[in-house]
This record gives structure tokens, sequence and C-alpha cells, in this order.
């Protein structure tokens, strides 16, 4: 695969407008504004189907068509590529690889909803990434893309790179629109949506990165094309990271829906090692983890929401038998903790909680009380907390001890980690 | 209004409203911890989860807005395990330390907690040591008991518009604090944070360990220091003021107050407070019942009167008194005495913006309210530094600013609330009335006049444009520093205005032709027809809290009650009807001229209430030589001045907090203040005082309390309104070119080659008057006074922060601190009038008024130079 | 805890990190929205952001200085204490951990002669560890100042660091 938003990355000097112009690069951008109006646009990608990559898998044309109804002036598109969900890279290579693709896609979007402009908020540690941006912002620019009157239309439009400054929050779209007007990036009372009460109090529309790469191949091959790909509810193609112990980790394109085990065995090329796969996070950290049972299953939102995970962004982290998962749980949890922003107790102390007694398991000084205790530390955070970062949080405690419970009580009841490879005497 | 359920029940509530507030309206009680109804939503604490129907998960109340045919349950299993499992989260590592923490018994989570919370704590890990921080001077600060809801922060950044504190770090490590976590505030005390803060994370030094909250007894009355006329509570206990609170919605602060009056109240229980009446024998005043001391009294003023003629006693009062007391004293001065020989602190200034208004509007009650303030669409606020002297005005300015309006500063200095100003105009030092005639001029040259105005007032408009003609935008700009360009910008966002507010300042009022400059300012407000509508109008600060007052009750030789005019014998016989006694006819005496007066051998007594004319006159004015000339001085205080050291009889008089009656603030607006605590000492509200006396003097003036005053307040001013009056205005604007011309008469002040500096002494936002000195708090925070000076000047002086400068002109010279400020523009400086001590004052001038006898002694040319210590 | 009398002189940005702030002034509707790039222009500038940055970085956007310090802090790439010159940042998150970024932080230590959290004697390198920085495919990983280095292994930290001398 690889054959639709990763089909560049592997070219010679694929930052450069040149080498994008030459493969038929602005064309669906020429064609979006020559042939449709910004409500055609907007249809075209309903059609599609097109849901968000950024985790939620909010339909992408339903947002823009929220934002594009909201007569309030000006508009603002603002691009998420803070990528920061544990295990996700997959908007990576896009930006520091075929940047131009992705603001094609952006100025197509921008165009749809009538935005003045739009800015890429783009991860603080992404310095090389928005360094290539910048460039290609620049050359699109200097080609007559961006800026007045693109393409001699009555369309006006602006790209600005935006570096956030490391806070994992800032990914949520109210945190990172706080976090671009100069503040502490912490999430937003909703409603009102963004849509309509965004960016500096202005109808904002939030994409993630590879969402937004995805619409210049729609516009060009049109709807069908974009929706005979995989399944009905959810189609088009997918970037999947895959990391871990898996002998090729990488940035895999296939078609949504694909399954776990292809990704794993197929083209991950299996278990390191040659050794057993004890469990995989299938969207990011904060998704629940799946036992090798689940395996079979589609990697869709669906599907993977079926056997009690989600999709997220598709970041698979793979893990085999030598690893601890009182360690794992505790390691994520260690992550949620560092990056809770501090605005609503059940997250800012539920997440600090948690570690502690996850320190103290893996320790071997967990009571038989602290699973219980645990579970319902999780139960008063579910659904409770300000923003989803809290939800996310504990996924990876609930479903370890599902699934994982033994390895619980083997390091409370018996005091030791119940993976006997050398590593894992650090539990992670 | 919109109809939702709320457990079952029907409730209807406005649309948008917060839930929580509509629960509330509704009698159903969602706990909340960060919601405060004074702020904007929050929703950090999550305490306040409720059901509502449709939605997947539980809402926070204080977050979500009723809308129609919403269901919403608050009451329920889940919902009692969600509270449950909230408060655990805020007690993880609370420190259980209620015993001993100054906020026990009124913390919102202990009560919270024996309410909805569990009893034992799971939480089972080490909790960290925890520490006090104890080094601001007012606030004290325990971070291990925040709860994180950032009310502090809000109420600093949304309600008080300051933006000190603020959270830092993130996550579990979240600290709320000042710039750089810093242990001292250093802000404007405003207390708000300690008052909002839930729980005993932020207290006050002031209070600790005074009593528990069910201990005090509350008592709502209004703050003595400014004109604001703020509304707070006193809480005490044995006679003793603990503290100061307030409820948000309450009085025109909303809650909100300074530093002074927040954390200003100690004078009251100071223990240097005049306890009994004292008498001089020989040259010491000793102390003496209060029988013997009014029979002095009455024995000299009627020995007086008998030799002198009634003409020949005087009375200057503070504008700190009740209405009552006010009301009294010139009723006892004009009857019992005879003598219109009354004047009061308004006679520093105020009068001359009342004198102003009154010509112009009239008697009705003409000024902008604050209300007016916060919703007006443009402000042009001249010489005010509001937000120091008047610092509740001050919010409402900002509060204004804040909502988007237009806000135009001029000041001769760079002021706190220019940060919010559109345009803010650094004019020089005495040049205000170019400024305002400039504004004027640009108004009528530039046509920005109402049109509808001009035609009625066509003639008064043309005048105006004759007599500005002469004066060039290039000399406008020359004296003032403010280019044509800014000029007409301010004058044409003025004029634009819908709701136009004015407010002016001790720079005008309390300078060379303040009475002019107040009246040019309203020629402003007519040409452009913002006054006599609703919302748009004037205010003329006043930084003691009732100088209104002290006018409208008559405590001015040429006021009677209700502003009549006490050379009118129309007016006098509507009062003398009531008091059913002729008032005296002679022209009374302002306070220059009384002072002249002793100086001449006129006067020969003086009796004066809560003034300190020898502690703050210039030493080397004639008015102090007068003081130590007179016949017989009777002093009338809280406590020992220097005029009480020359007195013949001192009294002590009770304070706010001792007695009832009323103070009116700036607009005019009286409120009722209350006794907290009964009379320190042997002290007696000025009142009873003045009614003892008058028993004495063969003219007994005998009220059962001050509610029997006010109603024959009420009474003489019904007496006056119904006097009926034709418009003002309209007669105003027939006042004669010629008169016009000297209403814009300008005066140049030149700086003397010798003395190149202009100092000004001014009031400050951490003091006021004469009690703040006494007071704990204002004093903890600024002890003394420093003399502001331009960096650049500094320089050439050779000055450096933390130097003494000393300050010389012919009157003596006196060594200050300094502190170095690009806020103060070159060649002026600036040192705060309440500190006795270096004696700053001794260098100025005493100015009077020609109009209204207003006498200034707040400026002086001087050299500076730095002071080298003697080793 | 820093005192708060802050010594204004000596913080000013150099002309092209005050150009480079009017240049961007042009691209926000406000200016608050300049407060994240103006504390990266002083971090680059001042070496780290201590008081007087901040303080200045205030005076430069007229935001107030405790919203500043407020939001320096919250970010993790703002450094409120000075660090070495080169600024070794592990990724200890899940994916390099299962690749051995434990076994990777331990040799740095050993080999810089440092724990985590400290900087060398000499001021050349901070070790700090960070969360995930998006290489996961390429774990385990570090960040030193901008550049990132994957895959990395004992020989390759030790050619890595021999070249940042
Ligand atoms: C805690 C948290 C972190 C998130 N981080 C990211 C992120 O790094 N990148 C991203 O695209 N979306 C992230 N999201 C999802 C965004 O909130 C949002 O749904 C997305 O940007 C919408 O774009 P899409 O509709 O194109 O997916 C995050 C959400 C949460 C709650
Ligand atoms: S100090 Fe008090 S008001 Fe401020 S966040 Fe903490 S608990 Fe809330
Ligand atoms: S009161 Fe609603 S979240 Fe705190």
């Amino acid at each position: 695969m690889n054959d639709i938003l990763l089909k560049n990355i592997n070219k010679q000097n694929s930052t450069d407008i040149e080498t994008y112009l030459k493969d038929g690069g602005y064309k669906p951008l020429e064609k979006a504004l020559k042939e449709y109006t910004p409500k055609e646009v907007i249809d075209i990608v309903q059609k599609s189907g097109l849901r968000g990559r950024g985790g939620a898998g909010f339909p992408t044309g339903k947002k823009w068509e929220f934002a594009a109804a909201d007569k309030n002036t000006p508009r603002y598109l603002l691009c998420n590529a803070d990528e920061g969900e544990p295990g996700t890279y997959k908007d990576r290579p896009i930006i520091e690889k075929d940047p131009h693709q992705l603001i094609e896609g952006i100025i197509i979007s921008g165009y749809a909803i009538g935005a003045a402009a739009c800015y890429i908020y783009i991860r603080g540690e992404y310095v090389y990434g928005a360094d290539v941006l910048q460039k290609a912002i620049a050359q699109a620019y200097k080609k007559g893309f961006l800026g007045k009157k693109i393409l001699g239309k009555k369309f006006d439009f602006d790209l600005y790179v935006h570096k956030g400054a490391g806070a994992y929050v800032c990914g949520e779209e109210t945190a990172l629109i706080e976090s671009l007007e100069g503040k502490r990036g912490q999430s937003r009372i909703k409603p009102p949506f963004p849509v309509n009460v965004g960016v500096w109090n202005k109808p904002t529309v939030i994409n993630n990165v590879e969402t937004l790469a995805n619409v210049s191949h729609i516009i060009k091959n049109g709807p069908d094309w974009f929706k005979s790909m995989g399944p009905e509810k959810c189609p088009g193609p997918k970037i999947y990271s895959i990391s871990g112990h898996v002998n090729k980790p990488g940035n895999y394109e296939l078609i949504m829906g694909t399954s776990l085990k292809d990704l794993i065995y197929k083209y991950a090329g299996g278990i390191k090692d040659g050794k057993k796969l004890k469990a995989v996070i299938p969207g990011g950290a904060s998704t629940p983890v799946l036992k090798p049972e689940h395996i079979e299953v589609n990697m869709d939102y669906e599907s993977v929401g079926a056997v009690g995970s989600m999709l997220g962004s598709g970041a698979i982290m793979v893990m085999d038998e030598t690893v601890c998962m009182v360690g794992v749980t505790r390691r994520l949890l260690k992550f949620f903790a560092h990056e809770s922003c501090g605005k609503c107790s059940p997250c800012r102390e539920g997440t600090h909680w948690l570690v502690q007694i996850l320190d103290r398991i893996v320790n071997n000084e967990g009571k038989t009380e602290d699973i219980d205790l645990m579970l319902d530390i999780c139960d008063n955070m579910r659904g409770k907390t300000f923003c989803p970062l809290g939800d996310g949080a504990i996924n990876p405690v609930l479903s370890t001890i599902k699934h994982f419970r033994d390895e619980y009580l083997i390091h409370i009841e018996e005091k030791r980690c119940p993976v006997n490879y050398p590593h894992s005497e650090y539990c992670l | 209004m919109v109809k939702l359920t709320i457990n079952n029940k029907i409730v209807e509530a406005p649309d948008g409203m917060l839930l929580t507030e509509a629960a509330k309206m509704a009698g159903i009680e969602i706990p909340t911890l960060c919601y405060h109804p004074e702020l904007q939503p929050y929703g950090g604490c999550r305490l306040c989860l409720v059901r509502i129907e449709k939605m997947p998960k539980l809402q926070t109340a204080c977050t979500t807005r009723v809308c129609d045919n919403m269901v919403v349950t608050t009451e329920s299993p889940e919902i009692a395990k969600a509270r449950k499992g909230m408060l655990e989260f805020v007690l993880t590592y609370h420190p259980l330390d209620c015993p001993i923490c100054d906020k026990g018994g009124e913390c919102e989570l202990q009560n919270l907690v024996f309410k909805f919370g569990s009893g034992f704590r799971r939480y089972a890990e080490d909790i960290e040591e925890y520490t006090i921080d104890t080094n601001d001077p007012l606030i004290d600060r325990e971070l291990d008991r925040c709860v994180r809801c950032l009310r502090c922060v809000r109420v600093c950044d949304e309600v008080q518009g300051v933006t000190n504190l603020t959270a830092y770090n993130r996550g579990s490590h979240t600290e709320i604090g000042p710039f750089m976590g810093g242990s001292i505030f250093d802000c404007e005390y405003c207390g708000s944070c300690v008052a909002i803060c839930p729980v005993g994370a932020l207290t006050s030094k002031l209070f600790k360990y005074k009593a528990r909250p069910w201990q005090t007894k509350r008592t709502d009355t209004i703050c003595t220091y400014c004109g604001c006329g703020c509304q707070f509570a006193l809480e005490t206990r044995d006679g003793d003021v603990l503290r100061v609170v307030t409820d948000y919605e309450k009085g025109v602060n909303e809650g909100s107050l300074c530093t002074r009056g927040r954390f200003g109240y100690s004078f009251v229980n100071n223990k240097k407070r005049l306890t009994a009446p004292l008498i001089k024998t020989n040259t010491k005043l000793e102390p003496t019942s209060w029988d013997e001391a009014t029979d002095i009294i009455a024995d000299r003023f009627k020995k007086i009167i008998e030799n002198n003629g009634p003409d020949a006693i005087a009375g200057i009062i503070t504008g700190h008194c009740t209405n009552e007391d006010i009301y009294l004293f010139q009723k006892f001065m004009r009857l019992a005495i005879g003598t219109n020989n009354i004047d009061s602190a308004a006679r520093f200034g105020y009068v001359n913006a009342m004198s102003a208004i009154k010509q112009v509007i009239g008697s009705k009650r003409f000024e902008a309210s604050l209300d007016d303030v916060a919703n007006a669409d443009v402000i042009l606020s001249i010489s005010t530094n509001i937000t120091e002297v008047n610092p509740i005005a001050g919010l409402k300015v900002r509060r204004a600013a804040k909502r988007g309006a237009v806000l135009i500063v001029a000041d001769v200095q760079d002021t706190d609330i220019a940060k919010f100003a559109s345009q803010n105009l650094i004019i020089k030092s005495g040049s205000e009335r170019w400024f305002i005639h400039g504004l004027v001029k640009a108004v009528i040259e530039k046509g920005f006049y109402d049109k509808k105005i001009y035609k009625d007032y066509k003639k008064f408009i043309d005048n105006l444009e004759n007599i500005v003609k002469g004066l060039s935008f290039k000399e406008i700009e020359e004296k003032t520093g403010i280019s044509e360009k800014d000029i007409i910008e301010a004058a044409k966002a003025y004029s634009k205005a819908k709701k136009g507010v004015i407010i002016f300042g001790q720079g005008i009022t309390h300078q060379q032709d303040g009475y002019k400059s107040s009246l040019n300012l309203l020629d402003l407000c007519i040409i452009t027809g913002n006054i006599d509508s609703k919302g748009t109008a004037i205010l003329p600060l006043c930084d003691e809290n009732n100088e209104y007052g002290a006018l409208e009750m008559g405590a001015a030789p040429e006021f009677l009650s209700g502003f009549l005019n006490a050379g009118a014998a129309k007016d006098r016989e509507i009062i003398s009807k009531i008091w059913d006694k002729k008032i005296p006819a002679k022209k009374g005496l302002t306070m220059p001229e009384i002072f002249n007066g002793i100086l001449k051998g006129k006067i020969k007594a003086l009796y004066i209430i809560g003034e300190n004319p020898a502690g703050t006159f210039p030493q080397k004015s004639e008015f102090y030589e007068a003081l130590q000339k007179l016949d017989f001085l009777v002093c009338q205080d809280l406590f020992p001045t220097a005029t009480c050291e020359l007195a013949d009889v001192v009294l002590p008089a009770s304070s706010f907090a001792e007695k009832d009656g009323t103070f009116t603030n700036m607009e005019g607006r009286a409120q009722k203040i209350e006794a907290a605590i009964n009379p320190v000492g042997d002290s007696r509200p000025d009142w009873q005082i003045f009614s003892a006396l008058s028993e004495k003097m063969g003219y007994p003036m005998d009220y059962d309390n001050a509610d029997a005053i006010l109603k024959e307040i009420a009474q003489v001013i019904e007496g006056c309104n119904s006097k009926g009056e034709g418009s003002a205005i309209e007669n105003y604007v027939k006042t004669s070119v010629k008169e016009l011309r000297a209403i814009y008469e300008r005066k140049e002040e030149k700086a003397p080659a010798k003395f190149p500096f202009k100092l000004m002494l001014g009031p400050v936002l951490f003091h006021s008057g004469k009690l703040s000195g006494y007071s704990e708090g204002p004093v903890r925070i600024l002890p003394e006074g420093r003399l502001k000076i331009n960096p650049n000047d500094a320089d050439r002086l050779g000055i450096i922060e933390g130097d003494k400068a000393l300050l010389k002109n012919a009157n003596g010279e006196v060594k200050v601190k300094v502190e170095i400020t690009d806020r103060m523009p070159e060649g002026l400086l600036f040192y705060p009038e309440h500190f006795m001590y270096p004696a700053v004052r001794n260098l100025c001038k005493i100015d009077i008024d020609k109009d209204t006898k207003a006498n200034y002694f707040k400026s002086a040319f001087v050299a500076v130079e730095r002071h080298v210590p003697e080793h | 805890m820093e005192d708060t009398n802050i010594e204004k002189k000596g913080y000013a940005f150099s002309k092209e990190g005050m150009n480079i702030l009017k240049e961007m002034m042009k691209d926000y509707p406000s200016s608050d929205a300049l407060l994240l790039p103006a504390l990266y222009i002083a971090q680059e500038e001042f070496g780290h952001l201590d008081s007087g940055a901040l303080q200045y970085v205030a005076d430069v956007l007229k935001v107030p200085r405790s919203k500043v310090f407020g939001v320096a802090t919250y970010y993790t790439m703002y450094k409120t204490k000075p660090t070495g010159k080169h600024l070794v940042q592990v990724c200890t998150n899940l994916s390099c951990s299962l690749l051995g970024a434990d076994h990777i932080l331990k040799y740095l230590e050993n080999k810089l002669g440092i724990k985590v959290g400290e900087t060398t004697h000499d001021k050349k390198f901070t070790l700090i560890t960070v969360e995930c920085l998006g290489s996961c495919g390429t774990a385990p990983m570090m960040q030193v100042n901008d550049t990132y280095y994957e895959n990395l292994t004992e020989e390759g930290i030790d050619r890595i660091l021999e070249g940042l001398k």
C-alpha cells in the first residue's frame, strides 16, 4: 500500500513544491476553486464519508457545515499537528516529507468553510517539521496558492505555523485554541463549540493533519472513489503507526478496517525475536489494551469499539510476553499524570493517586484492596473529568485489570513480578 | 423564561441562566466549590455534577445553561457517589488541620465534606509536610490547603482587573501565587483573593487567630475612607473590630473593596484613640468629665459672643462625619452660635466641582452614578489617578473598558487605569485648562457638537467658539504636550458617545481655577449633548467619604442644607421656617477667610471637628501662624493630633464603627451606617456632642437618636426641593460673553529657575485621609512615603533607588526616600500626602481660589539633590 | 522561588528577535497569541526564562507578567532554570521503554556521570526524560536540543555525544 497519503514520502526532494507539482499537485485545488462552490466542496467531503483521523472520528464534512453556517466572521481553520498521543507518529511523515499535500488539503478546506486563515498548531518538539512546513508555505505563497486572490478567484487565505511548547492536552481542540491564544493550554467549557465560538471567539474548524491530507485526493478522485475503500461507515485510507515488539515497526498506510492481525503479522513482520504476543494497544495510550484473542479485529472505529477498545489515532503498540502489564500501566499513568492540565480535580488528583498506587504495587508493596481502590478511583473519574484526557487516562488501568488481573495479584500477593524476563525487573 | 424540570419539580428560570443558579432559585441545593456567582463559569471541581436527561454523562451544573424542557436530577445514588468521589479528590492531600486553620467554621470544603463526604481518608500515601508562607505583610498562603478552584486567580483578573495572581506549573504541581510564585503579593491588596478563597489557603494576617467566625457579630455599614461609599460588614467581638467582610452582590462595590476598606479598619481600636475629654491647664492637656469640658466650651463661646459677637466664632468639620453630625454641626453654628462661619474639608477642592455643577445643573441629583460609569460607552477621565484615589470607581472604569467602552485618560503622570485606555494622554502639570479648552475647541471647530443642542444653544456655542478661537492648537500642544491630532481624536470619541461620562479628580478640583475648569468640563458636556439624559453625565471624585454630605448638609458659608443659597433671603426663609428660628443673614467665612480672620483678630474661637490644620498646613504659612493666635480652640477628634496639642479643649469623638447615621457618596447616594461596637472609651458620636453643647448654649437641640436627625434632614431637603426651579442649564447658557471669557481665563505657572521641579502632593492607594495611618494593614504595606521621580531626572541628579533626596525651596528643606519610576514625567515629582513625617507639606505654599475660596497646598516648586548621609 | 524584584536591565531582544516578533504580529488578530513564540525567542536569546526574561516578555507584549509566568511554567519546553549547552531528552514513554529506553537512560547517566535532571560540571549536558516525541516506530530515541536521534544503540550514543563535544 502506501499509495495515497504516503506515496510521495520516499521521493527525492519530496518537500519541494516542484516535485509535488510535477505529480499533479495543486491541480485538485485548482479544480475545487474553479469547478466547485465552497458548499459543493463540503458536500463532496460529506459524501465521501471522511471521518476525522485525530482520534474521535467525527464526520469532517459535518463539522465544516456547522462552521460554514455560522455567519460570524472571520472563520478560522486550525490544523491539529500536535501529535502527542503516545505511540502515534503518523502525521510526522506527512509534515516532514510531503508538506504540500497537507497545505493543499488545508487550502481546499479553508475554501470550503470560508476561512480567512489557517494556523497549523504543531507540537513544539517537531522543530524539523515546523521548518519544513514554513519553507513549503513560503513556496506556496510564491506560486500564488496562498495569499490574496488565490488562482485568480475571490478567495484570500493565509496559512501560518504556530508551535506548541510541550503539553499533550493541547491536542484537545479547545485546549489547542487556548494555547494558540497564548494561554495555559486548558480545555474550555463546551458548549459553545469551536465551530461557533472558537479561536478569538470566531467560528473555527479543527482538523487533524491526516484528515486534511485526505482532502485533495477526495477532490481529485471524487467521493465515490473514497467511499469505495473500506467499511461503509468509515471509508478511506488510514495510516497506522506500529511500534513496540514487532520486527518492522513503522507507518503503514492501508485501507480503513485492515485487520489488526494483518497489521502486526503481515505488514509489521510479526513479533520480534519470535516471542509470543501478550497485549496490544490499538489506538494510542488512551485506548484500552487488547489481548491476543482480539487480534482478528478490523481496525476501524466500529469494529475496535465492539471488542472494547477504540481506534483512536490508529497507533498500535505491541507488547510481547516479556512485558509486565502492571509496569506498562504504571508507565502510561505516569504519562497522564504528567500531562494532566490541573484544572479539574478528578483528573489532577486521580491520575496522580493512581500512579502512587501503581508505584507501590510494582515495588511489591501493594495491598489486596488496591485493585478495588483503583477501580473505584477510575469509576470516580470516568465521565466526570473536564476533558477526555481523564477518560483516556483510566483506560490502561481498567483494561489491564480486566485482562491481566492475575499479574496485579502476583505483584500484590506474591510480591514479585509475574514476568521472568531480565529486563522486566524494572517493570518498565 | 424557560421551563425545566429539576427533581420532578417544574422550575421557571431565565433562558441561559446557569443551572446552579436556577436550582438555587427553586430552593434546590447543588453543592459547588469552584463556582462563584461573581465569576465566569469554570467547572474545575466537578462537585456540582448532575444528571441531565439525554446527556450521556453527568454534567456540571455550574457550567450548564438552562433551556426549555431540560430534565435534571440532582439527587440519586449515582450523584451522591460522584460528589463523594469529587470531594475525596479535592481532599487527597489536603491537610486535616481544621482545628488550627483560620478558615474553620466558614470553610466551604469543611461544610461540603460534612454534608456529602466520606468519613475517612483512603489516600494512604505519604502527605508532604505543609508549610505556611507568612512572608507577605497581609496575606498568609498555605498551598497544601488550596483546592485549585482558582477563584482567587479569577477574581483578581475578571473582577479586579489586576491579574496579579496566576496559576503556575501544571497538573498536580499546580500552585497559585503572584509572579514567580513569590511570597510577597506586591499588588493592590484589595483582599478579594482572601475573601473569595473557599478554604484556608489564603488568609488575612490581621484576622489570624482572632476568633472563630461564629463568635463574631456582623454589622452592615459603609466604609469611611473615600467617596465611593462601599458597603461592607464589620465583624466585631467584645468591642473589637476584627475584620471587614463583604457580600458580593451588595452595595455600589458589589463585594469588592480596596485595601483601605478591607484592611484599614484597625484605627477604630487603636490604642492611641482619645478616650476622655481633655482640658488645658497651664500648658498640659488633662482628662476631665464631659460635663466640665462642655461647660467650659459653652462658657467661653458665650463670653466671646458677648464681647465680639457670634461671628468671632468659626467652625470647620471633616468630611468623614455623618450627615447627621454635619447637619447638626451647622445647625449648631447657625442657630446656637449664630454665625455662618462654617466650613468643611470640601473647601480643599471638592467644593469647586460641586459649585460648578450646582451652577450649571442646579440642585437636583445631578451626577453620574457609578453604574453610569460601568455602563458608559465612552469615558473621559481627567486628572484622577482613579484606581488609587477611588479604587472602586476605578474598578467600574476598568470594567467598562474591558467591556469595550472607549476610555480616554488624561493625567500628568502615567496612571494605572491607562492600561485599559484607548488613549493615554500625559499632559504637562498645570496645563489642564489648556487641555480642556483644546477639547472644547476641537468639538466646536470640527463640528463634533450635538446638532440638536446647537439649535437650542446656538448663541452659547457661538460665544464659546469666539472665545476658543484665539487659542491655537499649536499653543495647546506647547503647553500641554498633547498634539492637535490627539486632542481631536479624544474630542471626537467623546462627542460620539451615546453614554459619555466625564470623570475628573483632584488634578482638576484641587488646583488653581478648579471651579472654572469644572465649568469648562460642563460646557463640554453641554455642547456634546452628554448631559442630563440618562447615563451620561459628569462625576467629580471626592476622596473623603462624606464631602458630598458636608456640602449638602450645609457645612459651608455659601450653602444651606439641600444646597440652598445661604446668601439668598428666600432660601434662608425656607429653612428658617422648618427650624423655627432665623438663620443669620451675615455672610459667613470660608476656611481661608476664617484663618485670615484669626490673623486679623476678628475670629477669636475656632471649633474644629476631625480636621488637623496644624498637621496639614505648611508650617511657614500664615494659616499655621493663625492657629497659634486663637483665644480659644476646641478640637474634636478620634486621635490626639498636632492641632489637639494647641487646643484648649479636646473632645473624644466616636468613629464610624461606633455610630449610626448616613454617609452620602460621590454619586449623591445616602447610605446608612450602623454602630458595630459601643463608643470606644468615653468617646461620643459627634452629633451627641453638638446636642449637649447646644443645650448648654441655651438652644437645646434634642434628638433621641441619629434617625431622628435624619427625619429632620429629610424634611428640610424636601422643603428645598419644593422650591421649584427653572431649568438651570437654560439659565446657565445665557452666561454673558464677558463672564464666559472669565471662565476661560488661563493662568500660566512657571517654575522659578532656582526651583525647577514641580512637586505634587496627593493621595495614594494604600492610604486615605487621616485614619489609614492609624491602621495596621495600610501601614504594613506602605509604612512611609517615597518621592516618585522620573529615571532621567534621577540619573541627572545621580540618584539611585534607595537613595534619599533633598528637596529644597524658600520654605525649607526635607529629606525623602525616592522611588524611581517612568510613570512620572520629567520635571514632576510626587509625594503621598498622608505622611506627617517627613513634613514635605512644609514646602508648599497656600493658593486660594478666586471664585470659591478653595485653598490648595498640594504643590510647590523645588530644587532636588541627592542627599549624602553623614557618617 | 525567586525574588520578584526584577532587575529589568540587561534583557532586550536582539534586533533579529524583535523583527521576527514584529513580523509575526501581523499574523494574529491579537498580540496575546505571540506569547508562546516570544517565550521561545526569549529562551533562545537569554538561555533560560528567569524572572527578568519573563518580565521583559510581559513588557514587550503588554501582557500581565503573572500570566507570562503562568504560561511559561505550564509548558515543558520552557526552561525556567538554566540547562547545559546540550539538553539531552530521552523519551521514556511506552514504545521507547518497550525497546530499552531505560537501558539507554542508564547508559547515558553512566556516560555523562550525572543522574536524570542533572547537568554536567562543564555545563555541557543536561539529562532529562521526556514523554512521547512521536518516534515510536524508531524507538528508542532521544532529542538533543532540537535534533531527533532515533533507533538508539550504545555505539550510536557514543558517536552522537562525540559529535556534540
Ligand atoms: C487529550 C487529547 C489529546 C488529543 N491530541 C490530539 C492530537 O495530538 N492530534 C490530533 O489530531 N487530535 C488530537 N485529539 C483529538 C482532537 O481533540 C480533535 O478531535 C481532532 O483534532 C479533530 O480533528 P479530526 O476531526 O480531523 O480528527 C486529542 C484529543 C484529546 C482529548
Ligand atoms: S488559594 Fe483558595 S481561592 Fe485560590 S485556588 Fe486555592 S483554594 Fe481556590
Ligand atoms: S462548582 Fe461546578 S465544577 Fe466546581
